[in-house]
């Protein structure tokens, strides 16, 4: 019993410190706004589900990103329809696509940059993790990095010259 | 002007996720139970879906050649090797073979006893001695649920043994999680050929099982317009594969047996064009 309220208090404090960071690498990873809230919680929810596993991975922020990419939401749909839609918090903001923020930039890259930029930087992972998640080399992870920042940079002030 | 960047990407945006951790530990207690419920009831082949099906299966399509399932009735074959589910060497070691039986043991026990309660002909125990592995393998992050596990089947007198664990980083089988059952793989006296085709379904992943002549070759089972390699082993031919992209339907579910010359002895046609990763 008290190994689970340790565990608990644990997935908590991981919970309270990394949701939104998972939450924006999920979109920034290509998933759909949308369906993005519904999927982090669900990887979430997995990650509680079997949290002695995930609490020992390498990166369990990045295990939930790339469960979320994965993840069904059903579940979560249902619930909806169930208690009815919760408050959108973005609902007086213009949709994320339309937006000329970072996050929108870092969509319209290649998926592959994308990841990349999703967990190196949104994440704050280290190269050697973010290389371990997304089982590629050190190498391969910086090269994808500068041409993800050589792009963003282009694409941010081409945006800004337009505006 | 990178680093600015750089900075700006770890913490640009204002997303954040509005759900509490109340919610979320409620859903991942639900997933708990659900995946130990599901672990327990696959081994106990719940979507079994043999009889009706396979006769159903049957009937669509002539089978050319008359020739009946392996007959388990002699007894369990020891295997060459123990494989795994997509015909490689197990990655499964002696020691462990060894703990998954006996923590697999209790529960065949009690569905051999219950079969045999109703089944006369059929041994009402399993000898531990005669329990022969002919599948086990540990696979890691597989399906859509990312699952670390471990299976394995064991061959005995007119049974077959599944067992099955999930798993730790380090890829040992948490021995609390070990649950066993025993299917009847002894033919019935009054049943037709091909009739203990069974298929195993979960949300992360699928299981066939098929009894096999002596002059099967290789096995193609079907679901969702694919088809997957079966590995025969003792008689049995089997697979195992991710549930990710698998529309399930028990209208998709089939097989076909093929011998040495490639000429169909059991099953249906025609064999869908599309195949499944085998692992």
């Amino acid at each position: 019993m008290r190994q689970e309220a340790v565990s608990f208090d644990e997935f908590g404090a991981f919970y309270a410190s990394h949701k939104d960071r998972c939450l924006r690498a999920t979109v920034a990873s290509g998933v759909d706004p949308a369906r993005a809230e519904d999927a982090v919680a669900e990887a979430f929810a997995r990650a509680w589900a079997r949290w002695r596993t995930v609490r020992n991975a390498r990166s369990p922020a990045a295990w939930v990103v790339r469960t979320a990419v994965n993840a069904d939401i059903s579940w979560w749909r249902k619930r909806h329809r169930e208690v009815g839609p919760p408050q959108d918090v973005r609902s007086d903001q213009p949709d994320l696509d339309g937006r000329r923020d970072l996050i929108a930039a870092v969509r319209r890259l290649p998926k592959r940059q994308r990841e990349v930029v999703a967990l190196r930087y949104i994440l704050d992972l280290d190269t050697a993790t973010t290389s371990v998640a997304l089982g590629i080399s050190p190498g391969t992870v910086s090269a994808h990095l500068h041409q993800a920042l050589a792009t963003l940079r282009t694409d941010l002030a081409t945006e800004g010259a337009h505006s | 002007m990178s680093l600015d960047l750089e900075d700006e990407l770890r913490t640009s945006s204002d997303l954040t996720l509005d759900r509490s951790l109340a919610q979320i530990r409620v859903r991942g207690d639900r997933l708990r139970r659900r995946r130990t419920s599901l672990l327990i009831a696959t081994t106990a082949a719940v979507c079994l879906v043999a009889t009706g099906l396979v006769l159903a299966v049957s009937g669509r399509g002539p089978l050319a050649v008359d020739v009946s399932p392996a007959d388990q009735s002699s007894g369990p074959r020891p295997p060459d090797q123990v494989l795994t589910w997509s015909g490689k060497p197990t990655n499964v070691t002696d020691a462990e073979l060894t703990m998954m039986k006996k923590k697999c043991l209790p529960g065949a026990q009690q569905d051999a006893a219950t079969t045999a309660g109703t089944n006369p002909e059929m041994p009402n125990s399993i000898d531990p001695d005669r329990l022969y592995p002919i599948f086990a393998e540990r696979r890691t992050d597989f399906g859509p649920e990312h699952d670390d596990i471990l299976r394995t089947m064991f061959l005995t007198d007119g049974y077959l043994v599944h067992c099955g664990a999930y798993t730790t980083d380090s890829g040992q089988p948490r021995t609390e999680d070990v649950v066993g059952s025993a299917d009847r793989i002894k033919p019935f006296p009054d049943m037709g050929r091909w009739e203990h085709f069974s298929s195993s379904w979960t949300t992360n992943w699928i299981s066939f099982m098929l009894p096999v002549p002596d002059e099967a070759a290789s096995v193609k089972f079907f679901i969702g317009g694919g088809y997957v390699d079966g590995t025969i082993n003792s008689g049995i031919a089997a697979a195992w594969i991710s549930a990710a992209g698998v529309k399930k339907s028990q209208d998709t579910v089939g097989f076909a047996v093929f011998d040495a010359d490639g000429r169909r002895i059991g099953g249906v046609d025609p064999v869908p064009s599309k195949a499944w990763p085998a692992d």
